[in-house]
């Protein structure tokens, strides 16, 4: 029973662990990060040529 | 088109389209016919995914909303990012783990048979008549160069993309997109270059950015909230984010898509390259269309961009009154380049007063040539009731065709026939994937041999692909082809996403409650968009509400009958 649960606990973190940047928390902030570096961007870019 | 052109557009396809098929050789069972058997990496996973929403009407349409319209459409895809952090948080491992085919077979899973057979019919219903206005759109190209009626270039664009899906299935779509989009990235950085280089001599890239900035065309963010606006930094962000996290979590097609990578870490890493790659992406392509505006600005355009329409009225009682508007734009062209030049020795001086002064001058003389524009448009409408006066979706297209020189034209054509492949084929290979999944294999033939399923999915294609090729026949109607795929997405997409969250998030939802809540949702939903009652993006966000709210109203009352 323990051997079971302690399997599924190494699959999870398996899945949780991230090719890139350690954790897929990192790798969540990163997209979010260049959503807001880009949406910033624009604006400064929409202004300079208005 | 030269000859060099339609070798350079032949080798291209041949080449791609022969490399999938010949990738996909071995495909002998419903997994690999349906999935790739499940075993692409990640960027396979990510091309795949961007392939199937980058349609040849990203190509035509968008450019051509660049010149119209600006930048503004940008903001459209900002929800993406976020769409896509939720799609690898909740939906991927879930999809994973169960082992699905469709998304939909979740749902029979934690509902009923009643809740993934609705929602998989509201699927079927909207991907059919997407599919059908993708297929149009390259039709449009053909139709065009070949200058013959858009009725044959329909049916002949459709059977080749069927003969092409029925034959290779998932993993030939996969592996031919990889390539598609290599390719489609080269060409637009060429088209950009082209575009660049083609202005005058004293204007550079700066200018030419700065003369469309004072045109109110570099209108990227807009941050006023307006809900009746289509596109602002608002209905972008969570609109957007609804339509997308409806569009990729929902919609088989891309569904199909990530659930071919070969673990979860495969599908997630996937997304978050879509996440990171489209708006950059289609920021780039709408800015073509405005350097494109920008070129105009010192050549003559065309007064209207649809050469059949404008061949139609030459040859009509109207033939006289049209070359008048033609001589009136031709002149009000030669003043407003007049303006357009103090304009740029304003910038090149940086007096801000002279600026100002061009910009009103260059602005008023824009809105002379569109009032010309605009008449011409009026009389061809008089001439024939049923001309198609919108000529967005040609802009570019005539662009390619007249400024461009020999051999970037072939390829540059090319692009937009294997976008057009590329989301055609995952269209079609998805409508099959459900139809034999959710409905064939689950309510007729049960229990069948691998062979039979894989013989239906074939034979399913290609009554999909015909139905598609009918639809097409009618798309020319809908004006902007890209807004009327969102349009009919975003009138689908918030319920099937309703149904998903309160799978996903409610658990105490029962079938009978997620279908009946479904059932009305939807119906407000087409009357919501009949009545015109806000900006099409909303429809997600309110159809998808509705879906819970509902949900969680009618368990309520089943729940106090049940205690009664």
């Amino acid at each position: 029973m323990s051997s079971a649960l302690d399997k599924q606990k190494m699959n999870q973190q398996e899945e949780e662990k991230s090719p890139i940047l350690k954790s897929w928390h990192n790798v969540y902030a990163l997209v979010i990060g260049v959503l807001l570096a880009v949406i910033v961007s624009l604006y400064l870019f929409t202004q300079h040529y208005r | 088109m030269s000859f060099i052109d339609w070798i350079i557009l032949s080798i291209t396809l041949l080449s791609i389209v022969g490399y999938g098929v010949w990738k996909s050789r071995h495909t002998k069972n419903i997994e690999g016919y349906l999935l790739a058997d499940r075993q692409l990496p990640w960027y396979h996973v990510g091309l795949s995914v961007m392939a199937t929403q980058a349609s040849a009407i990203t190509f035509l349409s968008a450019p051509g909303q660049g010149y119209t319209d600006g930048l503004r459409f940008v903001q459209f895809y900002f929800g993406l990012p976020l769409a896509m952090v939720v799609l690898c948080i909740t939906f991927i491992p879930i999809f994973h783990k169960l082992n699905v085919f469709t998304a939909y077979e979740f749902l029979e899973k934690r509902f009923d048979n009643k809740t993934r057979t609705l929602t998989a019919f509201l699927f079927l219903l909207q991907r059919g008549l997407s599919t059908g206005i993708t297929i149009y759109a390259p039709a449009i190209i053909l139709s065009t160069i070949l200058n013959i009626d858009i009725n044959y270039t329909i049916i002949l664009n459709g059977l080749i993309v069927i003969a092409y899906t029925v034959y290779g299935g998932s993993k030939a779509v996969s592996y031919t997109q990889l390539f598609q989009m290599s390719v489609i990235f080269a060409g637009l950085f060429l088209a950009a270059y082209m575009v660049v280089h083609l202005l005058p001599d004293n204007v550079s890239f700066s200018d030419a950015l700065h003369i469309a900035g004072k045109m109110d065309k570099l209108n990227a963010i807009d941050t006023k909230f307006d809900v009746n606006n289509k596109y602002n930094i608002w209905s972008g962000i969570i609109g957007g984010f609804f339509l997308q996290l409806s569009y990729f979590g929902t919609d088989q097609s891309q569904v199909g898509r990530y659930l071919t990578g070969k673990s979860i870490a495969q599908s997630r890493l996937g997304l978050v390259m879509n996440g990171l790659v489209k708006i950059p992406m289609q920021f780039f392509i709408l800015l073509i269309g405005v350097l494109v505006f920008t070129f105009y600005q010192f050549h003559q355009s065309p007064i209207f961009f649809n050469k059949v329409e404008v061949s139609s009225i030459q040859n009509s009682e109207y033939k006289d009154d049209f070359k008048e508007l033609e001589k009136a734009y031709v002149i009000a062209h030669t003043e407003k380049q007049t303006e357009v030049n103090k304009l740029v020795e304003a910038i090149h001086s940086e007096d801000e007063q002279a600026i100002n002064t061009a910009r009103t001058n260059v602005q008023a003389a824009d809105k002379k040539s569109n009032a010309i524009r605009k008449e011409a448009t009026a009389l061809m409408q008089k001439n024939n009731p049923k001309a198609d006066v919108n000529d967005t979706n040609y802009i570019f297209l005539n662009f390619i065709t007249t400024q461009l020189p020999i051999g970037v034209v072939g390829l540059l054509i090319a692009i937009i026939f294997l976008a057009s492949m590329g989301s055609m084929a995952s269209g079609l290979n998805s409508l099959a994937s459900t139809t034999i999944i959710d409905f064939y294999k689950r309510l007729f033939k049960k229990e069948e041999t691998d062979k039979s399923y894989l013989s239906a999915s074939r034979w399913t294609t290609v009554i999909w692909g015909l139905f598609c090729i009918m639809v097409a026949f009618y798309a020319s109607r809908v004006g902007n082809l890209i807004e009327a795929v969102n349009i009919l997405g975003s009138l689908f997409y918030g319920t099937i996403l309703g149904i998903f969250l309160v799978a996903f998030y409610m658990k105490r939802i029962s079938g009978t409650a997620v279908f009946y809540a479904a059932l009305i949702a939807e119906a407000f939903i087409v009357y919501a968009w009949i009545t015109d009652l806000t900006a099409f993006l909303w429809l997600n966000v309110i159809g998808c509400l509705l879906v819970m709210g509902f949900a969680y109203c009618i368990q309520f009352i089943m729940n106090k009958r049940t205690v009664i």
